[in-house]
Formats: structure tokens, sequence, C-alpha cells
């Protein structure tokens, strides 16, 4: 599959052909959502949850820069060093700076979609610094050579006999298909990592204004390993992702395990305070632009109040159908769809938007009431309004419609026309065509006076 | 009441019947029907495509046609929620006073005197996407079905997945639409139903015409029709 979002089109009809993805996908997606709703269901406060959580994010928001402003100024007095990246290749830029400074050789990395925006572990890789996926899904990622296909599951295309066969080609080790045994062998490998890596790079799953934290929160205690063991923590988050105080944080605790992976609280959280003691002797925040101010002031705005749950590419048909690798991007989804030509421009990304049936599904899940089919309609009409992805043809066709829906004498002599036609149209398809048009509409009856 | 009935473009070009029955529906609650003759379209094949400017006259159009309405009624939960919802969005919003309901919503709420007869058979009643979650019709539709006598109304597994059809979606995206289209006919033909039921034309014509592809016997029929059938004759009127 060509991983550039130009291809989805083509990437989606592969996609469409792989029946092992297909049943990968589908089993864990709905497993997920199963519990998910079990949840929900024996929740009764969970409506008042989404609620304030909606309403918190859109305040963060609103605030930014206060919020911004006050996380730096707690950070800083705890004695972490504050950074701002305008564009990923800054951000990537500063990362290695850091890392020369130090004369690190070795990176563990948490598991961070914002770090994949960077691509990081590939570019640290590339300049001669042996960087480590620690999460056990990006691990997997990593040893295959692919990108994530999920925000919070990035293996969930693969099976257990496919990891278990990768594992074995990759780490050497005798082949087997038990997941304890196999999550045994990444334990193996990475746990020599952690201890002698000189710098722990992770992203941010909520940076608190109020108290200066940076929160992580995972299910395998790698982050607390990479974050904690090594002299050096880079956290590199996107400047969305800042709250105003605990009790936001803690409402959005009971929102993102929940819609993310089914479960109540997981395994770990980690609020980690720079300063403290027997954590990383240096820790620096990169707080990344973008594209993210560009979108906070477009009318796309609320798509920045995203957890990166991932609960509406679960619940989505189309992702289902084509998985993450067809959208050729970092975010896929519904919200990667909305996303990727938000964050770049519609020019960048033109069919996102258009691989969306509007069902709405991801509206109804989204924990904190980001209306998805609305953006991807606005989304739409920016890539169709791009003087740079006209399509003149397709216009025209639209204008005339325009013409003939406000002139019913003209519309009726057409659809005389086509209600002749001796064949069925194909639509979209020679499998599927268009019914026959009634012999007389409804409102031709009418004029004619057959109905009172 | 006094009722504007709106007939959505592919009601009226496809399946005009379905027109008919709300009509026949609306006067047998008692309530004055008034059929502006000159409407078209909503505007929302436009709306959806990107192509605002073009939704835009056709809203315009659309308004002109029910100016003076009180109440609008439709039947198709997507088209009714293009006018409800959408029209704000290019700046085509109807006055608050106008209140706007799918057909099946208003019946529900207002046609309480409607008598049926007993109508033995199986369907299914589709949760179309737009009715569902953009007008919030889940109770009402089967409300109103559970009032015809002896009608069965069975419900799939996965009942609110979308069937795939999604305007232009289904010809720019024709491969995803046919897979999600024939996933739902397999599972509407394992459920043993007579019909099935929906509140927008669109899903009905996507589904039935998939299943016409594909080889599978299926009919299908809007809440409407259902209901317009089995009224007692002393009803019609």
């Amino acid at each position: 599959m060509d991983f550039s979002p130009k291809a989805i089109k083509k990437n989606f009809a592969e996609s469409l052909r792989d029946l092992t993805l297909r049943k990968n996908l589908t089993k864990a997606t709905t497993h997920t959502i199963d519990k998910r709703n079990a949840i929900k269901v024996s929740s009764p406060e969970w409506d008042h949850w989404r609620d304030a959580g909606a309403k918190s994010r859109r305040e963060s928001l609103l605030h930014l820069d206060r919020y911004l402003t006050q996380f730096t100024e707690q950070f800083q007095q705890l004695g972490g060093e504050v950074i701002h990246a305008a564009t990923t290749e800054e951000a990537r830029q500063k990362v290695l700076q850091i890392i020369q400074e130090e004369q690190g050789r070795i990176v563990v990395k948490a598991k961070s979609m914002v770090t994949e925006e960077l691509a990081l572990a590939t570019f640290l890789n590339d300049h001669g610094i042996e960087t480590w996926e620690t999460d056990l899904g990006e691990f997997i990622i990593q040893l295959a050579g692919e990108h994530p296909s999920h925000i919070t599951a990035p293996a969930i295309h693969k099976n257990r006999l496919q990891i278990a066969k990768l594992l074995h080609e990759k780490l050497g080790q005798p082949y087997s298909e038990d997941p304890v045994v196999l999550t045994g062998y990444a334990r193996q490998f990475l746990r020599e990592k952690y201890f002698a890596a000189d710098v722990g790079i992770s992203g941010a799953n909520f940076i608190i204004a109020e108290t200066g934290q940076i929160i992580l929160v995972e299910n395998e205690a790698n982050i607390r390993l990479s974050t904690v063991l090594p002299r050096v923590h880079i956290a590199i988050t996107g400047i969305e992702k800042v709250v105003p105080t605990r009790i936001d944080f803690a409402n959005l605790m009971r929102l993102l395990p929940a819609s993310a992976t089914g479960q109540k609280m997981a395994g770990y959280v980690s609020a980690l305070t720079p300063g403290i003691s027997g954590g990383p002797k240096r820790q620096v925040i990169i707080l990344l632009d973008a594209g993210r101010r560009q979108m906070l002031y477009s009318p796309k705005w609320e798509m920045l109040a995203c957890i990166r749950c991932g609960a509406c590419l679960n619940i989505c048909p189309i992702f289902n159908r084509g998985g993450g690798h067809a959208y050729g991007s970092v975010y896929p989804g519904p919200m990667g769809a909305v996303l990727t030509p938000g964050l770049t421009s519609a020019h960048a990304a033109p069919d996102h938007a258009f691989a969306s049936s509007l069902c709405g599904a991801c509206v109804d899940i989204c924990p904190v009431k980001i209306p998805l089919t609305k953006l991807l309609v606005q989304t739409r009409k920016e890539v169709v309004e791009d003087k740079n992805h006209r399509h003149l043809g397709e216009a025209a066709l639209w204008n005339s419609w325009a013409f003939l829906m406000r002139h019913p004498q003209v519309l009726q002599f057409f659809r005389t026309i086509g209600s002749k036609l001796p064949y069925r149209i194909p639509w979209g398809s020679k499998s599927r065509r268009l019914p026959r048009m009634a012999e007389k509409t409804f409102l031709s009856q009418v004029r004619h006076g057959q109905f009172d | 009441m006094k009722v504007h009935l709106f007939v959505p473009c592919l009601v009226d070009q496809f399946t005009p019947q379905v027109a008919a029955a709300s009509a026949k529906l609306l006067k047998a609650a008692g309530h004055e029907v008034i059929i502006p003759t000159n409407q078209t379209c909503c505007g929302q094949p436009a709306f959806n495509s990107g192509y605002w400017n073009e939704a835009r006259r056709v809203a315009d159009h659309f308004k002109s046609v029910f100016q003076g309405a009180e109440i609008i009624v439709g039947p198709s939960g997507s088209c009714i929620s293009m006018v409800k919802n959408h029209f704000e969005e290019v700046g085509m919003a109807f006055d608050r006073s106008v209140k706007i309901y799918e057909i099946v919503e208003f019946l529900n709420e207002y046609g309480s005197t409607l008598k049926f007869k007993p109508t033995p058979g199986k369907v299914i009643f589709h949760d179309a996407c737009h009715a569902l979650r953009e007008m919030g019709l889940y109770e009402q539709p089967r409300q109103m079905l559970r009032r015809v006598p002896d009608l069965e109304i069975i419900e799939l597994d996965d009942h609110q997945a979308c069937c795939g059809f999604g305007g232009t979606f289904s010809v720019k995206m024709s491969d995803l639409s046919l897979d999600m289209a024939g996933q739902k006919v397999n599972a509407i033909q394992r459920s043993g139903a007579d019909f099935v039921v929906s509140l927008d034309g669109g899903c009905l014509m996507n589904i039935q015409s998939t299943a016409e592809g594909l080889g599978v016997r299926l009919r299908t029929k809007h809440v409407v029709e259902i209901l317009a059938d089995a009224l007692l004759p002393d009803m019609d009127r």
C-alpha cells in the first residue's frame, strides 16, 4: 500500500480484497466497542461526564494561550524546559539537538501519535541514534517496518499468527503463538534498552495548566520506564492537549480509557512532575503547532478537542473496511479524515473527507462530542472551493443541477426523457443500477388535479 | 392542523406512491394538506458534496416555495434534517416559528386518531442514519408500526449500521458503498422478513438495487406505505 494521502482510493480498493485484514480488524474493533458499550450502559452518569468533557475541552481551546502560558509557568517553575515548535521539522531538529547536547546514543520511545507526525523514530535512527519503540504494538510495527494503522492500537491489522512469525524472524527467538511468550520476547529485548537508554521520548495524553504536569495513560508500564529511567525525558505534544485543572483531567479519565480500550481505568496513569527526585535529570516538553493554530482559527476548530481515543475509528464502517493504512496518513478514520487536511491543506488530502457515508456513528460515540460529520462536510466544501483542486466538470454538473432544481418545468421536461430510457443506469457499478423512474411524478399528478 | 407536504426529489421521481401515502395519512389524521407543486429538492446532495453555493440556490428556491408554511412535513429523515438542521449553515434557516417534522415523527405526535386494520407480515425497520442520529427518530417509527395489528417488527443485530448509501458517496466510493450495502442485504435476507421499511428513500433504493444486483429477492417500502395500506377503510377520506 502506498503511504500517501492521495493514494486513499487505490488503497481502499486493495483493502476491500484483503479478507484477513477485514477479519483481524472487525474482530478487534467489535470487541473494544462491546466493552465500551458495557461501561456506558452501566454508568448512569455517562452523559453527564460526556457533557463535562466536551465543555472542558472547548474551554481549553477557547482560551488556549492563557492555559498554555499557565502550564509553561508552572512547568518552568518546577525546573522543566518548555520549547515551542511551529513545524514538525522544527520539532525534529530540537529533539536531535537535545540528544546531541546530552551525547545520547540510545533512545527509548513511548507510543505517541505526535511523534508519528514527526516520523521521529526513523529520523533519529537515520541520524545514528538507536531508537526503540517500547509499546508492544509499536514495537511490532517497528520490526515490521510499517506505520501504525490505528491511533491507540497500532498493530490492530495483524493477528496473533502474523505477529508470531514476525517476532520469530526478527528477534531470532523460537517460534511460538502464545501471547504470553510473545510478549516475553519483546519484554526481554526492550528491558536492556530501557537501562541503556540516555533519553526517553514520549507524547502526552494531557498537560495540566494548573499544576504543570504531563499526563500519560497506558497499560504496559513501558511509558513509565521510558520516561523515568533515562536521565533525559523529552515529551512532545500538540498545543491543544492542555487542560485547565486536575478536575478536568479527572473527568476526561472517565471517558478516555472507556472509549479507547473499553476499560474503566487504564493500567497505569502517570502524572509527571519535573524536578521530582528519582526522575530524569532533565525534563523538556516540546509544544508543537504544526497546523493546529490554523485549525483553531477555522470553522473546524472543534476537531482540536479530540482526546485521541480512537472510538470513531472502531465504530466507523469505512475504517473497518479499509484499515488505517488505506488512509495513507498518520491519522486515519473519521478524525483523521478531518485532521489530515486540516493540519496541512485541503489540497494535500483531497479525498479523505469523501471516504465517509456521513452515517454519524462517530458523532454518537465521540466522548467529547466532536461534530465529525459536520466537519467532514466542511472539509468537502474546502476541497471543492480549493483552486488547486477544482474539478471543473463536476462543478459544472452541480451548477446545471442547481439550475434544474430552480426550474421545475425544465426539470419536468428532462425527467420525462429520463423516465423513457429503455435501460437502467449503472449506479457507481454495473452490479447496482438505479431503479426506473416512475411514469408520472406525484407532483405532476397533483398539478393535473388527481389529488385534491 | 395546516400542513405543507414536502415531497423529496427522489420520492417524487422514483416512488411517487410514498408521497401519495403521506398525503393520505395526513388527511386521514384530520389535517389540511397543502402540496406546493413547484417544489423540487432541498439541496442536500450539493450540500453534502461540498457545493454549498449550489445548495444555497436550491434552498432559496425551497424557501420561496414554502413561504408562509407553518408546519412542513416530508417522508425522509435526511431531507428533513437538511431543511431543519443544515439550512442554517448555508444561511437559509427558516424562522424558528416554522415547525419541521419527518412525516412519521409528525403522525406519531399528531395522528392519534389513525386506526389500522390487522396486517399480518414481518418487517425489518432499517434505521436510516440521518433519521436516527440527526433527527433522533428511534422510538417514533417503531411506535407507529406497532399500532398496526398483527404486524411483526424484526430488529437486525446490527440495525444501526449504515447501508452504504451516503448520497454521492455511493458513486464516488462505489466499491465501499456496495460492500456496505451487500452486508446489509445479507443480514436482511437471513432475517426472513417480508419487507424492509425505513424513513429514507435513498437507503431503500440502495438496499433494493444492491439486492437485485446480488440476485436476492427483497422488497422495500417507506413506513408511510405500510401505514397507508393498513388504514381502516373508513379512515380513508
